[in-house]
């Protein structure tokens, strides 16, 4: 179901430094030598490290770089906490949740303030809200691939695995070798391809 | 970017060539030649702009210098858009289908869904990272001010990757009148600053707080190096020259790191990226003629105990540098290496570490746990930890 025509809305959300904002970039720059029109926005707050943040990746021809809320074809989370967080908020009915299944626990769960929310009822939420839940053990994978730092790219794979993108692994694959080294590339790359064929065995 | 949001918004409300749609290049002065025309043949006009009323009011002045009945949608008085907030797509819709009468029809039982699947979500405040200086810092500053000597306490801060100590854990901040912030009683580095403003604002503050006076009142002001050198030294020579009894911690990590990482008088480079010399911060503040002063590691926190409780205990300015070079610009250097910090079986689930605020410590079943993802070996929790329960593996 690729659309030639009409936008696509993507948000990818994680942890202040488990890379949600350069996969945006990633995806932005393959649908750009796909062709495709791209609004990219990043939502962050006071915090490089430990924060909420995530990114808004619109394909197709839109004006408003952030789409509204309901809107989202795909949330696509590097951590479970903000994939709900930000997947309640934006996921239209029937859109995908693709979440990494490791969490990275809050302070204020640590501390003990508040409880982190199981992994069934992360899925029994989004179900909810009518949502087609994907729980990804991308760290694993990313693991897998040789350095857990990947998990990006595991869940990109997982995303261009749905086919609700007009994005081709090809050019995925070329916006990577043009931002780093050939041995980024490869476990990148790898990554990539377990997120990709993961996805593939379960929907 | 609110051209934007209008500019989709008379799409999403099937309004294109019914409605006039004019973008404001310049916002101050407002071309008027282009907009009087406009002006003059539309009856109502929704102004969508950020921040203050500056094009609806110029808008307004120009409509009533040539009377023409406009009616103006905006932000003055109870317009359909308010001041304060980030302006989306759906507030500008909301605002134009109000002024054409248009009903947006509610889910009302997604939004009930939503609502409820919302309870389990837990917050996520933010932090500092894994293993940073900061965190060593605060924790010593505590342990410095430990209730029982019957002192209240005043922290400054400014802002800086230190200001998470004045954002609280979400929905527990607790007010800096009340008499358990005033007992320091919270837990964690990130519920410790009593006042946060603008860079150099600590220092000049706890001065004005020392003058104002409280009874056993100790005034304390922290900031980071680029701050200190940006707008500390002059309230630093006021606090001499006056002789105010402040004690000033420094957190100089090398780098402006909360922005990015750029440079400052204390990394060793200058804007243009080549290498200068290094100015310490605490010549400087010798300079300015503070009698006490010292310099620690952060990563030693008995050591740093020490000195902020001498620090204090000086009659006068005191300025305490605590020095280590951020631990992110660390890692991008040589490499985060394999985690060889864990927690053994002595634990007993005292909960003293995650006091520390370290986001790789973790705790679950009765138990702490350091993730070997996020940590880096910065050692701080073997020394926190009341049961030696935390051990660092030697390097094979």
């Amino acid at each position: 179901m690729t659309k030639d025509n009409g936008v696509t809305n993507i948000i990818i959300s994680g942890v202040g430094g488990q890379g949600s904002i350069l996969t945006s970039h990633l995806l932005s720059e393959a649908a750009l030598i796909d062709g495709y029109d791209v609004k990219l926005a990043e939502t962050f707050g006071a915090a490089t490290r430990g924060g909420t943040v995530y990114a808004h990746v619109r394909i197709g021809e839109v004006w408003a770089p952030m789409m509204r809320e309901d809107e989202a074809d795909a949330v696509i989370s590097l951590e479970p906490l903000e994939g709900l967080r930000i997947g309640l908020r934006f996921l239209k009915p029937g859109g995908y949740a693709l979440f990494n299944t490791r969490p990275w626990f809050p302070v204020d769960v640590t501390v003990g303030r508040v409880e982190y929310p199981r992994e069934e009822k992360i899925v029994d939420a989004f179900q909810s809200i009518q949502a087609h839940v994907i729980p990804i053990d991308a760290t694993s994978l990313a693991l897998d691939a040789g350095d857990s730092r990947s998990l990006n790219s595991v869940v990109l794979g997982g995303l261009i695995a749905l086919e609700i993108t007009p994005i081709t692994k090809a050019s995925i694959f070329k916006a990577m070798e043009e931002r780093w080294k050939e041995k980024l590339v490869r476990i990148n790359q790898k990554a990539f391809e377990l997120g990709f064929n993961f996805v593939k065995s379960v929907v | 970017m609110v051209s934007a949001y209008a500019r989709e918004a008379v799409r999403i409300l099937g309004q294109k060539g019914k409605v006039w749609f004019v973008k404001v290049g310049t916002p101050y002065p407002i071309p008027e030649g282009k907009l009087l025309p406009v002006l003059q043949k539309c009856e109502q006009v929704l102004v969508v702009e950020d921040g203050e009323p500056v094009m609806e009011t110029q808008l307004r002045v120009i409509a009533q210098q040539h009377n023409l009945p406009v009616q103006f949608f905006g932000k003055v008085g109870d317009g359909l858009l308010k001041l304060y907030g980030e302006l989306t797509t759906d507030k500008v819709v909301t605002a134009m289908a109000n002024i054409l009468g248009i009903s947006i029809e509610k889910d009302t039982s997604r939004q009930a869904a939503k609502e409820a699947a919302n309870a389990i979500v837990a917050p996520r405040s933010s932090t500092l990272c894994a293993g940073c200086p900061h965190l060593g810092t605060y924790w010593a500053m505590k342990k410095a001010l430990r209730p029982g000597k019957e002192s209240v306490p005043v922290i400054n801060g400014d802002i800086g990757c230190y200001e998470q100590a004045g954002y609280g854990v979400k929905g527990q901040m607790p007010q800096a009148t009340d008499e358990a912030s005033a007992r320091y009683l919270s837990r964690l580095p990130y519920d410790f600053l009593d006042t946060l403003h603008v860079m150099g604002s600590g220092l000049s503050l706890a001065q004005g707080e020392a003058r104002a006076g409280v009874e056993n009142g100790q005034y304390w002001a922290v900031s980071g190096d680029s701050t200190f050198f940006h707008s500390s030294m002059p309230s630093l020579v006021n606090a001499v020259w006056n002789g105010t009894k402040i004690t000033f911690v420094v957190m100089d990590n090398s780098w402006t790191s909360m922005t990015g990482h750029q440079v400052c008088p204390a990394t060793g480079l200058n804007p243009r990226n080549q290498t200068t010399k290094i100015i310490p911060i605490e010549d400087v503040a010798r300079s300015l003629c503070v009698e006490h002063v010292e310099v620690v590691d952060p990563y030693d926190l008995q050591t740093t105990i020490d000195a902020l409780k001498r620090a204090a205990d000086f009659d006068g300015p005191s300025v305490v540098v605590t020095r280590r070079e951020c631990v992110l610009q660390v890692v991008r250097r040589e490499g985060k290496g394999i985690a060889r910090t864990f927690v053994t079986d002595n634990c007993n689930g005292c909960k003293t570490c995650t006091q520390l605020g370290c986001p790789a410590i973790t705790f679950s079943d009765n138990r702490a746990d350091i993730d070997p993802l996020l940590c880096v070996n910065c050692g701080m929790c073997v020394q926190v930890c009341p049961t030696k329960a935390i051990v660092e593996e030697a390097v094979k």
